[in-house]
């Protein structure tokens, strides 16, 4: 095999093919990583920040919090099991209200959850980030941080209008680790459920399980024996399932987007680099003048297409770096209800990009270094 | 002509590298169309809107219903030809095992007054009767009937999400809405068989979730304005809009997506044209010895550029041809179905528009030109005494 020093000594002289090779393959890599990126996030946003010990009580067969449904002297009955066994649990009402974007026309539904007294305690991770909490009993709310990016009016200090006439001051920020409760407004269950004119009646019960060691038959046989129409599952499945549709959709398009684009990728970078062999068939004739063989030229430039490909791997992933800046506002289909969702980078993701960059120089250089290898004759009376 | 011959001879010659530019081309070129795809799919359902259809529904949020009374006060408004309400009802056929994964879009709507207010609906008079009549009857759109194999006849067993409880009706009817939007994907079965099945308590009974309208169309937006005024001293308060302004609105909320696509689109059709000019570049500089002898043989610089660009321009017309065939057939004939399927009540029609698919190819030929420009001008300038001065 030539010496390693020599290839990268071509590649730093012949520096227009090597940008144009690494150019095709970045942007290659982008595309592919940008995509992973953003359902990452979604899946961030999503799923991932909800604790797997989490359970959620919701009437029969609701897909989503706003259609369920469940009555005040029904929830009695479930929070008696759970109080007793002194298990932390939270209720929401969850209702969707639409507001207008800040900067841009239009807009989209937030969704605004009235939160029973135990929610600080329950949402252990929420931090405000301005202004201070809000007084449950009164009609103050705090909305999420990206609530307040993405929306006008939604200050601390602002008044918003809920229901018929009802005015509800904002007080503060939250952030909540990215998850999709930063898309929300969140004031005392009273308030809101007063304002939009459902009285003794909530959404979804949620309680921690501590891992399985309460047991959830236990609590489902309660449900159905005092013949209330409740459903008892884990967070993570139900908020899964309403991103469903959603995900599918993102993936089939990510990945149809990135075959055809990675077919594309492979098919110019295969042109370029069967140019750059080409172009060097005296060099060629020349190693094999001095004795080198055939697999020592061959791998000679598979390597150096395996360090082109690296290069436009590394070159991609720093260009997607830009895009943690930006954020996408999403409607999800199945709440009714805008997430934003941005994008978010993983060491997995930076070594998968990379991996597909090297990849794509392999397979590009493979097929015109083996067969210049073999009949370079041809190629040398092919091209003065 | 001359020149014609000679690119297609060089086309032929480099039969495997033309193909593979093509190829590449035609690929980006489908994945510009299919966001395009998306992109359409969504304004489609903008379109044909009526400005003389009025909706109303609870001002606090949609999400909240209206009492049944209302739809008969509006109906009497002057300037409202005829109003008719629904109910949103989420619900799924458990007993349909041919499609299981489409949603089902059901409405709770008023037979007797529903098809008046949507009269671009074609459907069979009797079978309209019948379901007046039918209690249990539920009319469906025809494409929806495809979907889920549904005959008139049948028996479906409807399990509720937003109403517990399961729903035993019987298909009637089916219609087609002339307009291929939302409207044209429904299932629609008796208001009144809904409400007679809740228990009193419940919040729901008697209450709809909204009211559409037929009004006089010149001055659809003050009956807009009437109909909220007329409810202002009531206990819940309406928010009324035209149809075209209340789609609008919502879709609105997709605005953020479909920039992300349109800068998806613009991104590919950068990558084409480096990708042609940077394969041009090559090409020429691997034809210089040819174009000094087309020059000695008394070829102009004006005649090498065009020969360059004439190939370009073959190249990308050939591409765009391609593109737009394996367009059709894989996104109107294999991914379209399929999404069709599933989120048909999101995307009504899944189908490349006609009108994305010139953009696309204009701006491949205007592209490629453009950037083939530098190594045209290149391959003119050959200098013939020092390209020739190697053969002897």
């Amino acid at each position: 095999m030539l010496p390693l020093s020599y290839i990268l000594n071509g590649l730093t002289t012949r520096y227009k093919t090597t940008i144009s090779l690494v150019l095709t393959i970045s942007v290659l890599v982008f595309m592919v990583t940008a995509l992973q990126m953003f359902s990452n996030s979604i899946q961030e946003v999503i799923v991932s920040s909800i604790s797997p010990n989490s359970m959620i009580v919701t009437s029969q067969n609701a897909t989503n919090e706003m259609s369920s449904v469940i009555s005040d002297d029904q929830l009695d009955i479930a929070k008696q099991y759970l109080s007793a066994n002194q298990i932390a649990f939270n209720e929401n009402f969850v209702i969707i209200k639409y507001f207008k974007h800040k900067n841009i026309t239009g807009g989209g539904n937030i969704t605004i959850r009235g939160q029973s007294p135990t929610v600080f305690e329950y949402f252990t991770k929420l931090k405000i980030v301005e202004g201070r909490l809000p007084v449950l009993s009164e009609n103050e709310v705090i909305v999420g941080k990206k609530v307040a990016e993405r929306f006008q009016n939604m200050e601390v200090g602002d008044v918003l209008e809920f229901g018929n006439q009802n005015f509800v001051s904002i007080v503060g920020i939250f952030e909540s680790e990215n998850n999709s409760h930063e898309s929300e407004i969140w004031g005392g269950i009273e308030p809101v459920r007063l304002a939009f004119g459902r009285n003794a009646v909530v959404s979804t019960l949620r309680f921690d399980n501590k891992g399985e060691h309460i047991h959830n038959a236990q609590l489902s046989q309660i449900l159905t024996e005092q013949g209330l129409k409740l459903d008892l599952v884990k967070e993570q499945d139900f908020i899964n399932k309403q991103a469903q549709i959603l995900k599918i959709f993102i993936r089939i398009i990510g990945v149809v987007l990135c075959t055809f684009i990675s077919v594309t990728a492979l098919i110019v970078s295969h042109s370029i680099f069967t140019g750059y062999v080409v172009n060097r068939c005296k060099e060629i004739e020349i190693y094999r003048k001095i004795g080198f063989t055939n697999t020592a030229i061959i791998s000679t430039f598979i390597i150096e297409s395996i360090i082109l490909g690296a290069l436009g791997g590394i070159a991609g992933v720093i260009l997607s770096f830009i895009l943690p800046f930006f954020s996408i506002s999403v409607f999800n289909i199945s709440s009714y209800s805008q997430l934003v969702v941005g994008f978010s980078i993983n060491a997995q993701i930076v070594l998968i990009s990379i991996l597909i960059g090297m990849l794509v120089g392999l397979i590009s250089g493979l097929v015109p270094s083996i067969k210049i290898s073999r009949n370079y004759n041809n190629y040398l009376t092919d091209y003065v | 002509m001359e020149k014609l011959t000679l690119i297609l001879e060089y086309i032929k010659y480099k039969k495997l590298r033309s193909i593979s530019i093509i190829t590449a081309i035609s690929f980006v070129i489908l994945c510009f169309l299919l966001l395009q795809t998306i992109s359409h799919a969504w304004e489609l359902s903008l379109e044909n809107r009526r400005d003389d259809r009025v909706a109303t529904w609870n001002k606090a949020t949609y999400a909240l219903t209206l009492p049944r009374e209302y739809a008969n006060e509006i109906n009497a408004l002057p300037g409202v030809q005829k109003a008719t309400f629904a109910n949103y009802f989420e619900g799924e056929d458990i007993g349909n095992l041919y499609n299981q994964n489409m949603l089902l879009n059901i409405f709770a709507v008023d037979s007797k007054t529903y098809f008046d207010v949507f009269p671009e609906t074609t459907l069979n008079p009797d079978e309209l009767a019948i379901w007046k009549q039918t209690p249990n009857g539920v009319m469906v759109a025809k494409r929806v009937a495809k979907a889920f194999n549904y005959r008139v006849g049948d028996i479906v067993t409807i399990k509720g999400k937003t109403f517990p409880g399961t729903w035993k009706l019987k298909i009637v009817g089916t219609y087609e809405s002339n307009f291929k939007t939302y409207a044209d994907s429904l299932f629609l079965f008796s208001w009144d068989y809904l409400n007679s099945s809740l228990q009193e308590s419940d919040p729901r009974k008697n209450e709809i979730s909204w009211v559409m309208s037929l009004v006089e169309n010149s001055n659809s937006l003050e009956i807009v304005q009437e109909i909220d005024n007329h409810f202002r001293n009531k206990s819940v308060l309406t928010q009324s809009m035209t149809e075209k302004n209340m789609l609008s609105m919502y879709m609105s909320g997709f605005i953020g997506i479909l920039d992300v696509i349109n800068i998806i689109g613009v991104f590919l059709m950068l990558i084409i044209g480096v990708l042609l000019a940077n394969s041009m570049s090559l090409k020429v500089r691997e034809r210089k010895f040819e174009f000094g002898v087309l020059k000695t043989m008394g070829f102009t610089k004006q005649d090498i550029c065009s020969l360059v660009l004439g190939e370009v321009v073959l190249l990308s017309i050939l591409a765009s041809v391609l593109g737009y065939f394996i367009s059709i057939f894989f996104i109107d004939f294999t991914l379209g179905p399929m999404i069709v399927k599933n989120m048909g009540n999101v995307f009504p029609i899944f189908e490349v528009p006609l009108s994305s698919a010139v953009i696309a190819a204009s701006t491949v030929l205007i592209l490629t030109t453009s950037f083939t420009l530098i190594p045209a001008y290149r391959a003119s300038q050959v200098n013939i005494t020092n390209l020739l001065k190697a053969v002897e």
